[in-house]
């Protein structure tokens, strides 16, 4: 076996061009799918981070029912035992209250339906980094009868900072809620959804606007890692009474995002299926022109006694070294352009990036690094490399020495 | 046009009925009743909901079939909110904001303060006397009182939400019992029952009026009338844009 190994090892270097131009090809295989990979999978990570950072939280708790009736009758009281219990819980970095229901907002003249959500400034903050968001006025304060518009919705309503904003609405038991608040400032959000209608208010005023005192209809929970969603959500699910209280993960409350990157990510394995083909095909090739190459060598080999077997595991010593090699330089050399593009991610310009700002989301190409993408592509090209040697190397055995030896 | 020639074709028609009291003319006088020429009140409004219920307390005056002003007094946080109603036209005024909203025709079918009126049940802009045909179907007894039951289909081009109404009026002193609304498809959408015959003001009427949503247990709403006065004099002019903004 170890002198098998040293002729293996002393064969690949004796072509060394053959030997490079195989190692080329799977070098390649490797390293594109390791871009197109984690690209992909970045791009999934970031749209999942965007529209959850951006509102709804990893995981939310509503009272049972709200999900599919989202009024505030079905609102619920925020008992300081609720809180403690959802902030001792492992793995929550957060607990997010809101009030959220529907008005009527009017400024001069322009009247529009919007949503209305109650906040707590600091937690909100740290959640959704909504004081990053204002592009003029200021943030809210805790307890202020102020409000923080979207952009869109007020340039629609031709208002701005220090303007006033009506607010009419129907409250909890549908007393009629009606106000008048002055506008700190002004956010812009990414999504067109929340652009055209939010309206942040300090959840105090907001209670009070809605008649709901002490209620609210979401508490949103912010993550230590959100790759944990699923473990929590069962942890809470555990912990809270069923018949009162519902708790949504984030793919259950965003099926269009699930969607989307389930389409997506079809997609996006068929591109990957494809370049494995002609990688496979790639190697298939060189690998078989090879043995072609050297049947003359191998013919003496067999000639001078050497059995086929030990010619069929030298070549396969020789071929696993090679992939190995390959694979390990092609993730090596993947790294560091995978590296660069995960702390500075492509930027799109122009109309593009105006198409996939529409779409709510940042025009950005983020890429993914993670040891399992590596893993994963390494498993997968190793095996690829195996199928395509397969027919090449087991075409030794039907070698005829006689036939061999005079080429 | 048509609906005037058709309502005058009604009203000749009932003439010419004599002396049988037509199911027009029963109509129209419990409306006529209820009603008065003008009318100045203190209500208050239950709404009932499975697991709550609130009270508004208002007070509400009308003239004919023209003209109506409703302010909340109770409770303190809806307190001064004003509706007109002048012929086809509602206006809301919402002290809170200092805005006057003309509520538009889309909203008509929208609950009244959230309870199980809508707001074209107190503009009542279609009118169970012109907007509809009347036919007599039998006596009934309802509730110990005997009634004219009465049904109420509407004339080709009006311009109402209801596919049928039924009517039960008392035969001597001419009190609505009860009523049933039934939409296009000939469901029964709500109920309202009439309790506490009582003397008020210059006449007895029913002094409580309940409505029921179909289909909706545990829902439904009651007015109560506090205090009524009939044929008072009231000014057109007490019922403008000002005034709601005034009147306490």
């Amino acid at each position: 076996m170890r002198t098998l190994l040293k002729l293996a090892w002393r064969n690949l270097w004796r072509n060394a061009r053959r030997t490079l131009i195989t190692m080329a090809s799977i070098f390649l295989a490797i390293l594109l799918a390791l871009i197109m990979r984690s690209w992909q999978l970045g791009s999934y990570r970031k749209m999942v981070r965007d529209v959850v950072r951006s509102y709804s939280g990893y995981v939310q708790i509503h009272r049972r029912g709200y999900w599919d009736n989202k009024t505030l009758e079905y609102s619920f009281i925020m008992a300081d035992s609720l809180s403690l219990l959802l902030q001792q819980r492992a793995g929550v970095a957060g607990v997010i209250p809101r009030l959220e229901s529907f008005a009527l907002a009017s400024g001069a003249e322009q009247t529009k339906g919007i949503m209305v959500v109650g906040i707590d400034p600091a937690a909100e903050h740290k959640l959704t980094a909504l004081a990053g968001r204002i592009t003029k006025g200021r943030y809210l304060s805790p307890d202020e009868p102020e409000v923080l518009v979207a952009e869109r919705l007020a340039e629609f309503l031709r208002v701005t900072v220090d303007d006033t904003l009506v607010l009419l609405s129907q409250g909890y038991h549908g007393i009629s809620a009606a106000g008048k608040y002055s506008i700190c400032g002004l956010a812009h959000f990414a999504s067109p959804q929340l652009n055209n209608q939010l309206v942040y208010i300090p959840l105090p005023v907001c209670q009070l606007f809605f008649s709901a005192e002490n209620r609210l209809t979401s508490l949103a929970i912010d993550l230590e890692d959100p790759q944990k969603t699923a473990e929590v959500t069962a942890a809470l699910r555990q912990r809270l009474p069923e018949a009162d209280y519902e708790v949504m993960p984030w793919d259950d409350m965003q099926v269009e995002l699930v969607q989307q990157i389930e389409s997506d990510n079809a997609g996006g394995l068929i591109m990957l299926g494809i370049l494995y083909v002609i990688v496979t095909f790639g190697i298939f090739g060189t690998l078989t022109m090879m043995i072609h190459e050297r049947r003359r060598e191998f013919g003496v080999m067999l000639a001078v006694g050497l059995r086929k077997s030990r010619l069929l595991t030298m070549l396969t010593i020789e071929t696993a070294i090679m992939s190995a090699l390959a694979i390990v330089l092609g993730s090596l050399a993947s790294m560091p352009i995978i590296w660069h593009y995960t702390i500075h991610p492509p930027r799109f310009s122009g109309e593009l990036a105006k198409a996939i700002e529409n779409f709510g989301m940042e025009p950005v190409l983020p890429f993914l690094f993670e040891s399992s993408v590596f893993i994963h592509q390494a498993w997968t090209v190793l095996i690829l490399t195996a199928l395509a040697a397969a027919w090449p190397l087991a075409s030794v055995l039907k070698l005829r020495v006689v036939k061999a030896l005079h080429g | 046009m048509i609906r005037i020639i058709v309502s005058l074709l009604v009203v000749c028609h009932a003439g010419l009925a004599l002396p049988e009291e037509s199911a027009r003319e029963i109509v129209q006088r419990a409306d006529d009743k209820f009603r008065g020429k003008t009318s100045r009140s203190e209500m208050t409004m239950t709404i009932s909901r499975p697991n709550w219920s609130r009270t508004v307390a208002m007070k509400s005056w009308s003239k004919g079939r023209d003209y109506a002003l409703v302010l909340i007094t109770a409770p303190a946080k809806e307190k001064g909110q004003a509706f007109l109603k002048r012929q086809n036209e509602m206006w809301q005024w919402v002290p809170a904001i200092d805005r006057m909203i003309k509520i538009p025709p889309s909203m008509m079918s929208q609950s009244w303060m959230g309870s199980d009126f809508t707001n074209d049940d107190l503009l009542k802009e279609s009118s169970i006397l012109l907007d509809y045909s009347h036919e007599k179907t039998g006596l009934e007894t309802i509730r110990g009182y005997s009634c004219h039951k009465i049904e109420l289909t509407p004339l080709p081009d009006a311009a109402v939400v209801w596919g049928k109404i039924l009517l039960w009026i008392e035969e001597q002193d001419y009190l609505q019992i009860r009523a049933e609304f039934f939409d296009e498809e000939s469901e029964l959408v709500h109920t309202e029952n009439f309790y506490d015959i009582r003397p008020m003001g210059d006449r007895t009427i029913p002094t409580r009026m309940e409505i029921i949503p179909a289909g909706k247990p545990g829902h439904s709403t009651t007015l109560l009338i506090d205090a009524i006065e009939y044929n008072t004099s009231i000014d057109d002019a007490f019922f403008s844009q000002q005034n709601m903004k005034r009147v306490r």
